[in-house]
């Protein structure tokens, strides 16, 4: 037996796992305090720090200190900073890798506080969309553009209009001249004439004798009603040819004010453009505040809901880190690996106390069956009525999830909120009483939701950044006199694709004080660009109407020969015969 | 590295009985293809302490066997998945599955149940495929490097007497 038993291999076994076991117990505090710095700076995607952790054995808990988590958009400030967070752990549930925490208390949490290092971990390119966000808001320029400018650099379309209708005026002259050239004259005319007489004068008496004449003056009217048709044709066709060439004359005529509205129209301010003020003007800034709600609800995801499949009929979880993946079998008393039954969090943002629940935090909500809720709450809050926050998100069939939260804040004495940070014109709501509320849902990966704010005894300051844009002032003055107003934001899309439409009933009060600085301006610049166009299209223009005028000429000589050939066919049908056609004869 | 091979060697060459150093081996598999962290390593360490097995060579099979293991997920993996899946085990899986002790052993990650299963399944033919080995190691190629006349020039030394009597046994 002793020569396979080693009794005092047991001695080394002790000390060995019994050391291993103190040092754990040495450095767990270090540890946990490394892993929530970790994992914390991984799901925030900025720096998390952690003043002190201690882990208490008897009972097991955790008490951590000083955590501070970095607003990853701006380093220096932190986005969440909470001063104390206790909890204790089911010690048997946490050997069976399920970290099960009845109830948490966390204490001292601010928002928006001062770092004194930065909290950056990477320096990620900013994203399109936050790029075209900051430049939503674009003063309308109301300065008059250098005319010589632009029209170097815009294309006068009339001009080449009217370059190409001379051109194909010329050619119609040319071919028209041609062809009336070419049609039978005044001399073919007086051949005529001369044939008709030579046959009036025949004195030839026999029967053959008629029938040569009446044979001889039939020859002769046909010839002279055929010619007559063709220039008859031919004057038609001119005709045509001139009504086709005096429309488009005409449109020549008028493109030059086509150009002018189209260029007023870009560089001018459209009315249009002045529909939703308070888009252009607070767009900006509500977006912004939006795509932060979005970016922390995006974080938020994973400790809502796990990603579960099926492999080989059974449901398999994948770990967050290391390899293969764990498989899930029916439990007795089916408990999620993480979860914190209860909450209670004491928030101080510098208006007072907000107190509150979080209950069930657990991304198996699915095992738990029972979804995460939440309700805040304040009251006696200094510049604040009454603040209720409120929420579900309900992933326990993660097919059809729903998230929806409610805000409402009454009476909330506003002083110094920035509504636009724009350069141009900076809006910031002095003080004003607010009374806001948000309700929002995210189902099927939409998010829909409506923010209303409604603000009395406001007084607004919005400067002009010394700007002289009349504009600027129109609109800075008009908010100057806003004493009351309702804004609403209404956010509709993916969280990779949503809109934010803002709506306000200073839209109009807006418009009516923008509108007639915009239509004074739209209407000088009309008659600058009207002078300018017209100095370059002027000569063309003047130049397309004489060439047009010149083919007159041509319809003056169809006419002249038409005359001359009708005479010489009622010569020719006075001259004998029978029907129409006939030439009289002289006997 | 050299030291190891010459740890081994050493082993190999000692008096300890071929039993010894293969079921040191053989353990060495189990634990390396096991997370270090786990219950059954615990009870493996117990084990090997506790039975008369080379410890060098445990030790050494542990650096070993832990390295292979890495290599060898990609075939734990689906051997792990198809054991936790198989019909007819449900129950005993969904029984373990509800004991603290196997959830500490994580037995239901795929890769821990491959592992385990896969060194279950070599341990015996590992322990006797090495002991014939050592066997006939110790036959054939010690026997002859002893009868080599460098052997016999060294073991004739009066250094090589020292170092017999304080290592405490003859190489």
């Amino acid at each position: 037996m002793n020569k396979w038993i080693r009794w005092q291999g047991l001695i080394t076994f002790a000390v060995v796992f019994g050391g291993f076991a103190a040092l754990m117990l040495l450095v767990v505090d270090g540890c946990v305090e490394r892993t929530v710095e970790k994992t914390g700076t991984w799901m925030a995607g900025a720096r998390v720090d952690l003043r002190s952790a201690d882990v208490n054995l008897f009972p097991l808990g955790i008490t951590l200190k000083g955590l501070e988590v970095t607003d990853k958009e701006e380093p220096m400030t932190n986005a969440v900073e909470i001063s104390r967070m206790a909890f204790s752990l089911d010690g048997l549930n946490l050997f069976r890798r399920k970290v099960i925490i009845e109830e948490m208390a966390v204490e001292g949490v601010r928002f928006g506080t001062p770092r004194k290092t930065s909290g950056a971990v990477a320096k990620e390119p900013k994203k399109k969309k936050e790029a075209a966000e900051d430049s939503l808001f674009a003063l309308p320029s109301i300065e008059m553009p250098d005319m010589k400018k632009v029209l170097q650099e815009e294309e006068i379309r009339s001009l080449a209009e009217i370059e190409a209708l001379k051109a194909d005026i010329r050619k119609a002259k040319e071919e028209w001249k041609k062809r009336t050239d070419e049609l039978p004259d005044k001399a073919s005319a007086e051949e005529y004439r001369k044939r008709i007489k030579d046959i009036r004068k025949d004195k030839g008496r026999g029967i053959k004798d008629i029938q040569a004449q009446l044979k001889e003056a039939k020859a002769v009217k046909e010839a002279i009603d055929r010619d007559l048709k063709k220039i008859r044709e031919a004057r038609q066709a001119f005709s045509n040819d001139m009504t086709s060439l005096r429309r488009r004359v005409d449109a020549a005529e008028k493109a030059p004010m086509e150009d002018v509205r189209r260029i007023r129209d870009k560089y001018g301010v459209s009315p249009q453009g002045l529909q939703n003020m308070t888009q252009l003007l607070f767009g900006g800034q509500i977006s912004g505040w939006v795509g932060k709600g979005v970016y922390w609800y995006g974080r938020l995801k994973p400790v809502l809901e796990r990603s579960k499949q099926q492999k080989g009929g059974v449901q398999v979880v994948k770990p967050a880190r290391g390899a293969g993946v764990d498989v899930r079998f029916r439990e007795y008393q089916p408990l999620p690996n993480f979860l914190i039954k209860k909450v209670n969090a004491s928030i101080q943002p510098t208006a007072g106390t907000f107190t509150g629940t979080i209950r069930n935090i657990t991304p198996d909500q699915d095992v738990l069956k029972a979804p995460t809720t939440f309700v805040f709450s304040g009251s006696d809050m200094q510049d604040v009525g009454a603040v209720t926050f409120d929420g579900v998100f309900d992933h326990v069939d993660p097919a059809r999830s729903d998230d929806r939260m409610n805000l409402r804040v009454q009476e909330y004495r506003v002083k110094g909120l920035a509504l636009s940070k724009s350069s141009d014109l900076p809006v910031t709501l002095e003080q004003g009483v607010m009374d806001l509320t948000m309700n929002g849902s995210y189902r099927q990966n939409r998010i829909n939701a409506t923010l209303t704010a409604r603000v009395s005894s406001a007084q607004i300051a919005a400067g002009t950044g010394g700007s002289s844009n009349r504009f600027a002032q129109a609109v800075s003055s008009t908010l100057a006199k806003v004493s009351a107003f309702t804004l609403t934001a209404d956010v509709q899309g993916t969280p990779d694709d949503y809109k934010v439409r803002i709506s306000s009933d200073l839209d109009r009060v807006l418009k009516d004080a923008a509108g007639a600085v915009v239509k004074e301006h739209t209407d000088k610049l009309e008659q600058k660009l009207k002078a300018a166009v017209y100095d370059k299209v002027g000569g063309p223009l003047k130049e397309l109407k004489d060439s047009f005028g010149g083919l007159g000429g041509i319809g003056d000589r169809l006419n002249s020969k038409e005359g001359q050939f009708s005479d010489v066919s009622k010569e020719a049908g006075q001259s004998g015969g029978s029907g129409s056609g006939r030439i009289k004869l002289p006997f | 590295m050299i030291e190891s091979i010459a740890k081994l060697i050493k082993v190999l060459n000692s008096e300890s009985e071929p039993g010894q150093i293969s079921l040191a081996v053989g353990f060495s598999m189990v634990a390396g293809f096991l997370p270090f962290f786990s219950p059954a390593t615990i009870v493996i360490f117990l084990i090997v302490f506790l039975l008369r097995v080379n410890l060098t060579a445990f030790f050494l099979g542990t650096a070993l066997f832990s390295g292979i293991a890495y290599l060898l997920d990609p075939l734990f993996h689906p051997v792990g998945l198809a054991i936790l899946s198989a019909g007819a085990l449900q129950d005993l899986w969904t029984s373990l599955y509800n004991m603290t002790i196997w959830r500490l052993q994580k037995f239901n990650n795929s890769i821990v149940m491959g592992g385990f299963a896969v060194s279950l399944l070599l341990f015996v033919p590992l322990v006797l495929l090495l002991n014939w080995l050592i066997r006939r190691y110790r036959d054939t190629v010690l026997a002859w490097i002893r009868k080599t006349k460098l052997a016999q020039m060294v073991k004739a030394s009066r250094i090589y007497g020292i170092y017999n009597t304080l290592s405490g046994g003859e190489v």
